[in-house]
């Protein structure tokens, strides 16, 4: 397992470097640079500027520069925000990002395997149908109108929240159901379809005519392969879930990781796309690489190869 | 299958708070901030900064106002000239040499006196060449400061300021500027704390750190105490200040939310006073059932379109003024805007400064048709291609939409639309790459020159590719002489000119629909929507 863990993080070098070269060359062809404001103060003063960020060096020059830089961690000043740099924004919005993630996570696994197993279990019944069509209605619905629905009925309507802001605990109760309800019905339907799956299979009929109860099937037996394909969704939705939600962190005024990472290429603030960009690669990475060791531990049949 | 540690305990927390969450209608915040004398004001995107030498833009103004003093400061209603850290000041016969008394008990939050040489050593940083201050052009009528500030010279003892003692500055001036004192409101005028800064990196150092709360000095009413990013700016009230007595608020709540929407529905659960502008689409919703809580007042800025003269068919004077005259400008501010948007006639707004242009462009699409005929286009005939860029908006699409069919009507020609993101607009806009363009100007300070000398030939944003020497001379002519008089007869010339010329068509003059609740007291609206924190208190409202 370790060969197979080392292995996968060499291979992520080269990913890494292309991604990092393309991002840059991207991001450099777009029209506009970062000090292209409304009120145009001079060329001088543009260029001065541009001379100050070492925005008047050849390209690829800047390249290599920028390439050297993050290869010592350093991801750069913000243009946008000038007194900071890239690693301090990341550092501080990353933390709200993941605990709205996790918040989120929470609520998509209790109520999405839940449906998912009541569902597989009561199969064709009302209890598959209801909360399947619900499941249904939460991939539907995106989470632009989810969240403003929430909050015009919990916190303009009934009062019971704040419509945004992110200062006490009660501020995470809407954008966690809002963000977490899609993630809940894709859970929820997979977990089914698992489930289902591992249901009809011999070993289930034969603990069955052994006397199993329902329960005991259920979790003793079917439950880990029936969670086979929601843990392989997992691991691109936590990193999707940690890193941020533009939408649900706009509507809900939240300080997350997922504005900055949006604003950033509105504004040509450079620095911020590489380390945005940089940053997420690196946790879709590391969470696909987590999944695949936990699906080989729940699937004997997989193999570290 | 184990559930990680955290999510369960969130979920259970989660799960209790949903169901648990209060019956009845709590407190709101405002309500809890009336009583602690809190302003909370939706302010916006996230601030780039607060060191008002590399700050520009509407969101960092409001905050900084709270933070620093000029030697002058706006007044709250009509944004002349009040005495700030300078008590009193003389200004020579001939209008070149200006003499500011500072008052003994102005303090930084550090303590410190606020002297006469705190405004040189500021002044002096923002026209370093190396810090590349973008509004450094504001302090270019002092005698050698542009000299300076573009490096052709070295030696700071030979631009016009001078520290007489430690409270009197001279400052002289190239020419004079009557519009000097309501200049010097603008942020580019605060003095910084040079010690400070330089403690915390270099002078000219863009990223220099001092503007953290841990490090901030400032010596404005308020002082700054918190800041998150995307989140909120906390000030509060600063004890030091020369006039604290006089300071009724304890502090002030500075949300930074990007989002209209979201920041209206902060406003809407009483999570704020006031923010900025209502959300277009909302807009007819107060005005009709929450008059009391929208203010609409208009403010410095016209809404207009660049043509670029340097391509075919808009090279042609008569092409431009058909397109100007063929517009329904009433028609788009009463059913488009519907704000109550003043019609533009000439490009100043009406009364700035009591500068009001009598060129006024005439509504008359009878006579635009009979000029595009004589350009060569009867009735529309062989118009060729032309092209409306405008930034990706919903109201300036519905306002480029209106003048495409009021064109198509009126002249019998087909424009195209074309939305582009903000930076690639600005990128075609700012190198005439364009027919027709959307642009938007407001004022710094209240002056007609504000507006007037953007289309100069060398001016940085006129954008349109358009000059005349004439036209640089009246400017030129406006900006040298004292006699206000004289200036304004020369801006009243050149204002005939661009209205006969054309190289923009203007539009309306913008309002502001701002929302505020009746808790807000000696909040006033201004021309330059430039908030007052020195006469803004708060009174709760009965229930």
């Amino acid at each position: 397992m370790i060969r197979f863990v080392a292995r996968r993080f060499l291979e992520t070098i080269p990913v890494l470097f292309i991604l990092a070269t393309a991002t840059f060359f991207m991001m450099r062809l777009a029209p506009g640079g970062p000090f292209a404001t409304e009120k145009q103060a001079g060329r001088e003063v543009r260029a001065r500027m541009e001379a100050h960020y070492g925005l008047d060096k050849p390209l690829f020059q800047q390249y290599l520069l920028q390439m050297k830089h993050l290869l010592r961690g350093d991801l750069g000043p913000s243009y946008k925000y000038p007194s900071r740099t890239v690693n301090e924004i990341i550092a501080k919005a990353f933390p709200v990002s993941a605990e709205l993630g996790l918040e989120a996570l929470a609520v998509a696994l209790v109520l999405g395997l839940l449906a998912g197993m009541v569902a597989a279990l009561q199969q064709n019944t009302f209890w598959d149908h209801g909360p399947m069509s619900l499941a249904m209605i939460g991939l539907c619905v995106p989470t632009f109108v989810m969240g403003p629905l929430l909050i015009s009925a919990f916190a303009l309507h009934l009062g019971w929240f704040n419509a945004a802001g992110w200062y006490w605990p009660r501020d995470r109760v809407l954008p966690a159901l809002t963000l977490g309800a899609f993630y809940a019905a894709y859970v929820a339907r997979l977990a089914r379809g698992g489930l289902l799956e591992v249901l009809r299979q011999d070993f289930i009929r034969t603990a069955q005519a052994k006397g199993a109860g329902p329960s005991r099937i259920l979790f003793r037996h079917a439950l880990r392969g029936g969670m086979l394909p929601v843990v392989s969704f997992l691991g691109p939705a936590i990193a999707g879930l940690l890193t941020g939600s533009f939408v649900v962190e706009t509507i809900f005024g939240i300080p997350g990781l997922g504005r900055f990472f949006v604003t950033a290429a509105f504004n040509r603030d450079y620095f911020m796309i590489m380390g945005s960009v940089l940053f997420y690669a690196v946790f879709v990475i590391a969470m696909n690489l987590v999944v695949d060791v936990v699906l080989v531990w729940l699937n004997p049949k997989l193999r570290f190869d | 299958m184990t559930m990680p540690g955290p999510s369960l305990a969130a979920t259970v927390s989660l799960l209790g708070l949903f169901l648990f969450c209060g019956c009845g209608r709590r407190q709101t915040l405002v309500e809890i901030a009336d009583r602690v004398q809190q302003y909370r004001v939706g302010n916006g995107d996230e601030p780039s900064d607060l060191d008002p030498q590399i700050a520009i833009g509407q969101i960092e103004h409001d905050i900084m106002l709270s933070l620093y003093e000029g030697l002058v400061y706006g007044d709250a209603k009509d944004n002349s000239p009040r005495p700030g850290v300078a008590q009193s000041w003389d200004i020579s016969p001939d209008g070149l040499v200006y003499t500011f008394h500072l008052r003994k008990n102005a303090r930084w939050s550090n303590g410190g006196p606020v002297t006469a040489r705190d405004f040189y050593e500021s002044y002096h940083r923002l026209l370093l060449p190396s810090l590349a201050a973008q509004y450094s052009y504001m302090l270019y009528p002092v005698t050698n400061a542009e000299a300076f500030n573009l490096g052709k010279l070295t030696n700071f003892d030979q631009v016009g300021f001078k520290v007489l003692d430690d409270y009197t500055l001279r400052l002289t001036l190239h020419d004079p500027a009557p519009y000097l004192l309501s200049m010097m409101g603008h942020d580019s005028w605060y003095p910084v704390p040079l010690a400070t800064i330089k403690q915390y990196g270099a002078m000219d150092d863009r990223s220099n750190p001092w503007t953290r709360p841990e490090h901030f000095v400032g010596n404005g009413p308020f002082v700054l105490k918190e800041w998150d990013m995307n989140s909120h700016i906390l000030v509060v009230k600063n004890p030091l200040y020369w006039d604290a007595a006089h300071v009724r608020l304890n502090s002030i709540y500075f949300g930074s939310e990007a989002n209209y929407d979201t920041e209206e529905r902060m406003f809407r659960s009483g999570q704020l006073h006031t923010i900025r502008a209502a959300p277009q689409s909302k807009v007819d919703f107060y005005r009709k059932h929450k008059p009391e809580l929208i203010n609409i007042y208009p403010i410095l800025t016209t809404y207009f379109f660049y043509l670029n003269v340097t391509r075919p068919p808009l090279n042609d004077k008569r092409v431009r003024q058909a397109l100007a005259m063929s517009l329904d400008r009433r028609a788009i501010t009463e059913t488009i805007t519907r704000a109550g948007e003043i019609p533009a006639f000439c490009f100043t707004p009406p009364g700035t400064a009591g500068f009001t242009a009598t060129a006024r462009l005439r509504e008359d699409p009878v006579a635009a048709r009979r000029l595009l005929a004589e350009a060569g286009y009867p009735d529309g005939k062989n118009f060729p291609e032309v092209t409306l860029l405008y930034n990706t908006l919903q109201s300036h699409k519905a306002i480029a939409e209106a003048a495409q069919e009021m064109w198509r009507e009126n002249l019998n020609i087909h424009v195209t639309l074309q939305n582009a993101e903000w930076k690639v607009y600005l990128d075609e806009m700012q190198h005439t790459n364009y027919d027709i363009c959307r642009g938007g100007w407001g004022a710094d300070y209240v002056d007609p020159g504000t507006f007037l000398d953007i289309f100069q030939t060398d001016s940085g944003n006129n954008n349109t590719g358009w000059s005349s020497a004439q036209y640089d001379r009246l400017c030129h002519l406006a900006a040298s002489t004292g006699d206000t008089a004289a200036r304004y007869a020369a801006y009243q010339k050149a204002e005939a000119i661009l209205t006969d010329e054309m190289p923009m068509i203007p539009l309306y003059v913008y309002t502001n629909p701002r929302l505020i609740r009746p808790d807000v007291k000696g909040w006033y609206p201004n021309l330059l929507d430039s908030p007052n924190y020195r006469s803004i208190h708060l009174e709760p409202q009965p229930r």
